[in-house]
């Protein structure tokens, strides 16, 4: 009986393309929902590139306090004043963008320690004007010239010019020390570095120095990893709600589907038990074929998907400055989606085996025949005249 | 050869208070008819080992059943033994070839062929492309039979094999049941709710079973 399924899936493949359908749609629906979701967040970790190149801090600290408080390491320190642009995300949020005011000298440094390519006529932009990374110009819908006016936390609006471009791995603004004096909410900050740590020990290495001190606030890849990870428990919590909603519907749809064979699955039993006997032999068919559509469900899911993703990044997210990333966690925890038509195709089985064994194998099967099209027989020169009307 | 022999030596079936007494060689047919569907599925699982039944022995060959251990009578059961069902049990999704290939392990290109001719000598042209919807209720049983023989039994066990038949169709399924067992040198036991005078002329074994009465004693077979 273990070579029947692949009869089945050969002659009835409307119905097995149909619950991988379901299952390829189910799982697109949920990979999508998934990459919008993370859509924000990636943008957000993609701001927060810079931790991996320095670390912020911010308070009372002078320089040479900051050198004594780390004695035996090797800091470089760039001090700047920091405010930030609104930087638009997806379903009305919005990140920050970091726009650093700093002297000609200590801007080439930072240009440098990001392997950033300056775009501009000049190191720093004249009053009024701000080097902005290409993403943000894409999310804003901006170029080189544009002239933005911006409100800040209080809704008091704040002007500024995009004289310049910052290329680089690492989204920064950039813009002299008079202009940042005239934004919003700015604060004196140290972006702190060492050539022999990575950003991660020197800001361990910090927040034990200034453990003591409220003053003090450190800022690096281990506060931005905590605060990734706080966001992306929200699209957590969404998926698997997400995830729980559409498995049930996929039972109900797939207990749909196979509902029509109810009575061969009953005829299985019966032949398993008579020929083979064992009852679990009768389960092999059934299993072999929702499990074959589950999986080509998920596959072509899968393909569509990737396809799909890729068409919106680069069609809608892209443009609007906006990363995105596969989310590979929803890919493989969506496996379980194939579950759905197994589950249903067992629960039909079980209901099968309920039958009244005694009526059912004494009852005659009933085939289904097409039924005649009489319109056909009417006007066919080949019919005889006893069959017409 | 030993030809196959089924005896039943004052047998009470399940549901029923009488003492049966009959003796079926190869080549017969036999038809158990009367009382309910339940009680007659019960005559057979006694016939065939599967059951014990009330009083009496039932004896194959000159082994008796009721004396053997339970794995004794499971094998003999599935090695002796065939079963056909009123309702024919084909997937409609096999054509009739496959369909009678079920029961194979080891399906090879005889097998296949053997099947063919086994199909076509009981009136079903072209099995290997017809699938159950598109055979005859006949044919369907016809099916159904060629399947429980590709295992050889020494005795066919059929339950109400006639449903859904019309009375011309089940004259020639009884037919057809009665050259299978000359030819097969086979015992074939079929249960209905009662025997078709139309039948008559193939000379079939009858056994009558009644329920509940107060009466008890042998039923010489007739």
């Amino acid at each position: 009986m273990n070579q029947t399924f692949g009869a089945y899936i050969g002659r009835r493949w409307q119905r097995v393309a149909a619950a991988a359908g379901l299952i390829g749609l189910a799982f697109t629906a949920v990979f999508l929902f998934s990459l919008l979701l993370t859509a924000n967040p990636a943008t957000q970790a993609q701001l927060e590139v810079r931790s991996t190149r320095w670390v912020k801090v911010a308070g009372r600290i002078a320089v040479s306090e900051l050198e004594a408080a780390v004695p035996g390491v090797d800091i470089r320190v760039i001090p700047a004043t920091v405010s930030y642009l609104r930087y638009p995300l997806l379903w009305g949020r919005s990140a920050l963008l970091p726009v650093y005011g700093m002297s000609e000298e200590d801007a080439r440094h930072l240009l440098k320690l990001a392997d950033s390519t300056l775009r501009a006529e000049r190191t720093l932009p004249g009053p009024g004007g701000v080097y902005v990374p290409p993403m943000f110009l894409r999310s804003l819908n901006l170029h080189v010239g544009s002239e933005v006016e911006s409100p800040d936390s209080l809704q008091r609006s704040y002007q500024y010019r995009v004289e310049g471009i910052i290329e680089g791995e690492v989204p920064y603004a950039l813009t002299s020390t008079e202009t940042v004096a005239s934004m919003p909410a700015q604060e004196q900050v140290l972006l702190v570095y060492s050539p022999a740590l990575n950003t991660a020990e020197l800001e361990a290495a910090l927040e034990q120095a200034f453990a003591s001190s409220s003053d003090v606030r450190i800022t690096g890849p281990g506060y931005y990893g905590q605060l990734h990870r706080e966001r992306m428990r929200e699209h957590t919590l969404l998926l698997t709600v997400t995830l729980a909603l559409v498995f049930m519907g996929l039972f109900l749809g797939h207990w749909i589907i196979w509902g029509r064979d109810r009575s061969l699955l009953a005829v299985e039993q019966v032949l398993a038990k008579l020929y083979y006997h064992a009852l679990w032999q009768s389960l092999f068919r059934p299993v072999a074929v929702s499990l074959s559509a589950g999986l080509a469900g998920y596959g072509g899911g899968l393909l569509l998907s990737l396809v799909t993703a890729l068409g919106i990044g680069h069609f809608w997210l892209l443009p609007r400055g906006i990363s995105y990333q596969i989310p590979w966690p929803a890919v493989l925890v969506s496996l379980i989606l194939i579950l759905a038509p197994v589950m249903a195709n067992l629960l039909h089985w079980a209901q099968a085996r309920k039958l009244d064994q005694i009526e059912f194998l004494r009852q005659a099967q009933e085939f289904k025949k097409a039924e005649v099209d009489h319109e056909v027989v009417r006007s066919s020169p080949h019919v005889s005249s006893g069959l017409q009307g | 050869m030993v030809l196959t022999t089924l005896e039943l030596s004052h047998v009470t079936f399940p549901g029923s208070n009488r003492q049966y007494h009959a003796r079926f060689k190869a080549g017969q047919v036999a038809v158990i008819y009367g009382e309910t569907p339940s009680v007659r599925y019960r005559a057979l699982q006694v016939v065939s080992g599967q059951l014990l039944p009330e009083h009496g022995l039932v004896t194959l060959n000159g082994q008796i059943l009721n004396e053997m251990p339970v794995d004794k009578r499971v094998e003999i059961t599935r090695s002796q033994y065939g079963f056909m069902y009123g309702n024919d049990l084909l997937l409609d999704y096999l054509t009739a070839v496959e369909n009678c290939l079920i029961p194979e392990q080891n399906i090879t290109g005889i097998t296949i062929e053997r099947t063919k001719i086994l199909l076509r000598s009981l009136g079903i042209n072209k099995p290997e492309l017809l699938f159950p919807d598109q055979l005859s209720s006949l044919h369907r049983k016809l099916v159904s039979l060629a399947r429980c023989l590709r295992l050889r039994p020494s005795i066919l066990l059929a339950f109400e094999p006639s449903a859904g038949l019309s009375d011309e169709e089940t004259a020639s399924l009884y037919s057809t049941f009665r050259t299978t067992a000359m030819d097969r040198e086979l015992i074939i036991l079929a249960t209905e709710a009662a025997v078709d005078p139309g039948l008559t002329h193939l000379n079939l074994i009858t056994l009558g079973i009644e329920g509940d009465n107060e009466q008890s004693g042998k039923e010489e077979l007739k």
